[in-house]
């Protein structure tokens, strides 16, 4: 047995050469590779996330609390893997393509937006979109068929409770985020801010929460945001609208109306027809339909702006609306004729102002600009015109309003063409464009006491069942003083005794001033199609109480179209909704 | 000779290993459980495997106590019936994984354990056949070297026929290439201390050679395992160095393993060294490669000290079983060898291997209670420094 001792030498030997073995690969692997290792690791369980912020969704106003108007929908995709498929057809619960399709087909039915020869067409693909926006119900029947190669994703699109209701104001956004209307124009405050997660994840792709690589920065989600817009009045002028383009036979191309509120700028309903489903807004071959022409599509109003430039001569104390002046039906302005509009010839003789206004003649307003220059279209009376007109009512400016909104264009009296001719024509409401919005708010500080308030479309958020309401806004300019706006009140309501007053609900005082504007076309204005618009206001027949609601009236005409014609009936009616909508007293 | 204190070292490395394999299938049980059930669509319970470790290592203490009490002689004596019953029962299993009946697991084709649905415990009977040839071959060797025919046709037949039934019934039925090359470890180790000829030895080495390069060709996936192993494209062995490397020095601390959630293979059993690695760093990889030596140099030691030729031998082919598992685990997680699927003696979870391990251990620690080197309190002198010489060739047990 004396070799027995170095044989068992041989097995400790051993046992000491798998120790160091074994220590020193520890020592590479732990100790010198560990830089290595770790980087290794990251690259492999880090894994970064975006935390998707949930949209914003969108409110009406509707006197007591909110209604719907853009909410989020929980939507499935379904897509196939035809890769998997084809390969592993046979096999382990793999239906054969054929199989799928017909699967597939039964329970989707029209919703599959492709062909099947493109989706087993090309057999490296893995994956196809078969059928988008799909229920719950029935993402549901797939998921029970069990089809193997068959996914499906959750997204979320807008629905719009609604319908039609508020359309171009409420827009949509595409898949690239660029859209029209609240959508589109508050975009950022509805998206919120998607967050980040960094994240060690386990083999599946699960967040663990161990190690020290994990960063998490929440998504905030977007604002529920509530509207002015009042769902019952917004939904009263978009039938009013309808109503008026369907049944005119095709003389009018387009109407717009505007509600708001005169004495905090809130806007009530803002009105386009022909309208279109934003919903399915992809199915509309015309882009102008989307356009929110109250705000975005500046023209010239015409004789609605009358009111403005008799407001700044009393304002300025040059106007008395008593005063008289001769009315021929026409005046020379340098070596421009301007004439009254047809059907007022039998207006011609000596008018006091006040009769000017009431029967829209052109003349007079002429004469009042005439007034503020002391006899003559000067460069002051245009100055201080503009600067009322510009400056004060904001006309031809952006009023602020949370939309998108054009700029609209006066020119100043600074500039070669705002010559004399030019600002005789401003005077009522030619040679400058506005948007529906510039005029609608300048009107309301016109009549509300002379106060400027900003239009607002936002009335606060909505949060938990809760409207957390946006802070009021004062004024932010003086335009007129309250005598000359009480004294513009009093002369609108005589204008509308002769245009429709008689189609007021008794009890009330409403004030309107209709207009009639030629159109350009190719450059050149033509008496073939006009434009009819009636701008007015009403409240409660009491002297100390100031007009309530302040109501635009814009058809565009395919032919010749009268202000106080076509533009009346439609203002008198939603005029007569909110005298009742608004629960006042008649008196 | 009388019975004198057992070797309390072995049984205290055993307890540790056993102790931090609880630890840690405690810390990563629940997130293997998680990534099992999202990748199987399995409900484990994230205790699960916790409890079920905590009573495979009461069944494997139980089982080193009963290796320690029951009589080796006894054992010894019917060694022969068990190898055959460890032969029957390995046939057995895949003759029943071929039939599918159920009472089998298989794994990739390989069936090599059967399964008690009703207790839920595993059994292989390969761990049967370690015991059984540790028994019969380290009796084998003393009968013929107290008969002289040591290296003789009457000890080479019935030993190579041992190996070869083990290498038919686990190598190739069972596709089990580990647990025959532990297999052959034993019975080479006992050869070698027992005295075979160097030249006879250099001969069976030379076959075996041979016989284990035949069974990698015949098998598709120990090929695979291999030219794996050579390209470097193995997701098993990058994922263990990624576990040991980002441990470092100190480890990335006790319940933050991330290669635990589904990174790893094999966490919980072949792989629990990585976890070790990452959760104690190199520090406590360290320690465990430490207290697994001392644990194999106690039993070579007591094998050494044993007088009794068989009981000293199967001291040895206990050492050479456990260090096999070591070289092999061990190795392979640390991508110096192919990964060969093997358990991690006392560390692995659960299994019928850590309770046959156990019971080789409890053994061990019976013997080492009858060496002559620490018998100090006989009323004869001393002996220190007397070993191999007065009991020299002595096969008699008092």
């Amino acid at each position: 047995m004396e070799n027995r001792h170095w044989r068992y030498f041989c097995l400790k030997l051993g046992l000491a050469a798998v120790v160091v073995i074994f220590l020193s690969q520890l020592f590479f692997v732990q100790i010198i590779d560990h830089e290595k290792y770790v980087r290794e690791a990251n690259s492999m369980r880090v894994k970064q996330y975006e935390l998707l912020a949930k949209r914003g969704e969108v409110f009406f106003s509707d006197g007591k609390g909110v209604t719907p108007a853009i909410m989020n929908e929980r939507t499935w995709t379904v897509f196939v893997d035809p890769n998997f498929i084809i390969k592993n057809a046979g096999s382990s619960g793999v239906l054969h393509k054929e199989k799928v399709q017909e699967k597939l087909v039964e329970i989707l039915g029209e919703r599959i937006t492709v062909d099947w020869k493109d989706v087993w067409g090309n057999e490296d693909s893995m994956y196809v979109e078969i059928a988008k926006n799909v229920d719950y119900k029935t993402v549901a029947a797939i998921k029970e068929a069990n089809l193997r190669g068959v996914g499906r994703k959750e997204t979320s699109r807008r629905i719009y409770p609604a319908g039609t209701v508020g359309a171009q104001l409420l827009g949509f956004t595409n898949a690239e985020g660029v859209g029209s209307g609240v959508e589109g124009a508050l975009n950022e405050r509805l998206s919120g801010k998607n967050g980040m997660l960094k994240t060690v994840t386990d083999v599946n792709d699960i967040p663990l929460s161990v190690g020290d690589e994990n960063i998490e920065v929440p998504a905030q989600n977007g604002d529920n945001i509530v509207l002015t817009i009042d769902a019952n009045i917004q939904r009263n002028v978009d039938r009013v609208l309808k109503n008026t383009v369907t049944g005119s036979k095709g003389a009018i191309r387009a109407a717009s109306a505007l509600v708001m509120e005169p004495t905090t700028g809130k806007v009530w309903a803002m009105s386009n027809y022909p309208t279109y489903n934003p919903e399915e807004y992809w199915k509309e071959s015309d882009p102008n339909i989307y356009v929110n022409r109250v705000a975005e599509t500046p023209y010239e109003p015409a004789s609605v702006c009358k009111p403005f430039t008799y407001a700044v001569a009393i304002n300025e104390g040059k106007l008395n609306p008593d005063a008289t002046y001769y009315n021929s039906g026409v005046t020379k302005v340098d070596d421009r004729e301007i004439n009254n509009a047809y059907g007022t010839a039998s207006r011609v003789g000596v008018i006091t102002f006040r009769k000017a206004l009431d029967y829209s003649l052109n003349t007079g307003s002429v004469e009042v600009l005439r007034l503020i220059g002391g006899g003559s279209i000067t460069k002051s009376a245009r100055t201080t015109l503009y600067n009322y007109l510009h400056d004060s009512f904001g006309l031809g400016q952006k009023t602020g309003v949370e939309l998108n909104e054009a700029t609209g264009l006066i020119i100043s009296p600074e500039n070669e063409e705002g010559n004399a001719v030019r600002y005789a024509n401003m005077t009522f409401g030619q040679g400058m464009n506005l948007t529906m919005l510039q005029v609608a708010a300048g009107f309301s500080s016109l009549i509300n006491g002379g106060d400027y308030y900003q239009p607002t479309v936002i009335a606060g958020t909505y949060n938990d069942g809760k409207i957390d309401a946006a802070e009021q806004k004062s004024a932010v300019r003086k335009t007129i003083s309250a005598g000359t706006s009480a004294e513009m009140r009093k002369m609108l309501q005589e204008v509308r005794s002769e245009n429709g007053g008689q189609n007021d609900l008794p009890g009330f005082r409403v004030g309107v001033k209709t207009g009639t504007a030629e159109t350009l076309e190719n450059g050149v204005y033509t008496s073939k199609k006009t434009n009819a618009s009636a701008l007015g206001f009403g409240g409660e027949n009491r002297d100390d109480a100031l007009p309530r609601y302040v109501v635009m009236v814009r058809l565009d005409g395919n032919t010749l179209l009268w202000g106080s014609q076509n533009a009346i009936p439609v203002f008198t009616e939603i005029s007569n909704y909110m005298l009742q909508y608004l629960r006042m007293q008649p008196k | 000779m009388r019975k004198h204190r057992s070797d309390k070292a072995i049984a205290l490395m055993t307890v540790i290993l056993m102790a931090v394999s609880l630890v840690i299938v405690y810390a990563i049980g629940g997130r293997v459980a998680q990534a099992e059930n999202a990748a199987t669509g399995k409900h484990y319970s994230d205790t699960y495997f916790f409890f079920h470790h905590v009573a495979a290592i009461g069944m494997s203490i139980a089982a080193l106590i009963a290796g320690y009490k029951i009589k080796y002689e006894f054992l010894a004596k019917h060694a022969k019936k068990m190898f055959w019953f460890a032969a029957v029962l390995c046939l057995l299993v895949t003759i029943l994984g071929r039939m599918n009946v159920g009472l089998v697991t298989c794994d990739e084709g390989a069936c090599r354990a059967f399964y008690i649905p009703i207790i839920s415990i595993g059994f292989a009977p390969v761990e049967l056949m370690k015991i059984s040839i540790a028994l019969y071959g380290s009796y084998l060797i003393r009968s013929r070297r107290e008969s002289g025919e040591l290296g003789t046709k009457s000890f080479w037949v019935p030993y190579a026929t041992m190996f070869a039934l083990t290498a038919i019934l686990v190598g190739a039925f069972q596709k089990d290439l580990g647990s025959t090359v532990v297999i052959a470890m034993m019975m080479f180790c006992m050869a070698w201390v027992g005295g075979i000829p160097l030249k006879q030895f250099g001969v069976a080495l030379g076959i075996f050679v041979v016989i284990g390069a035949f069974l990698i060709m015949t098998a598709e996936h120990r090929v695979q395992r291999l030219t794996g192993w050579e390209s470097g494209d193995n997701y098993h062995v990058e994922n263990s160095l990624i576990s040991f490397g980002t441990g470092g020095l100190m480890g990335v601390g006790l319940g933050n393993s991330i290669q635990s959630s589904g990174y790893l293979p094999e966490s919980l059993t072949d792989s629990i060294f990585s976890i070790i690695g990452e959760t104690w760093g190199f520090i406590g990889a360290g320690l465990i490669v430490i207290c697994l030596a001392v644990l194999l140099f106690r039993i070579i030691r007591v094998a050494e000290r044993t007088e009794a030729q068989d009981s000293s031998l199967l001291c040895v082919s206990v050492f050479a079983w456990i260090i096999s598992h070591v070289i092999m685990n061990i190795g392979g997680m640390l991508g110096i060898i192919p990964m060969k699927g093997i358990t991690l003696p006392f560390l692995s979870y659960g299994g019928t291997s850590m309770m046959f391990a156990a019971f080789a251990v409890g053994m061990v620690i019976q013997i080492s209670g009858w060496t002559k080197r620490t018998n100090i309190n006989e009323d004869s002198s001393s002996r220190r420094g007397q070993r191999g010489t007065r009991y020299a060739g002595s096969s008699r047990r008092s």
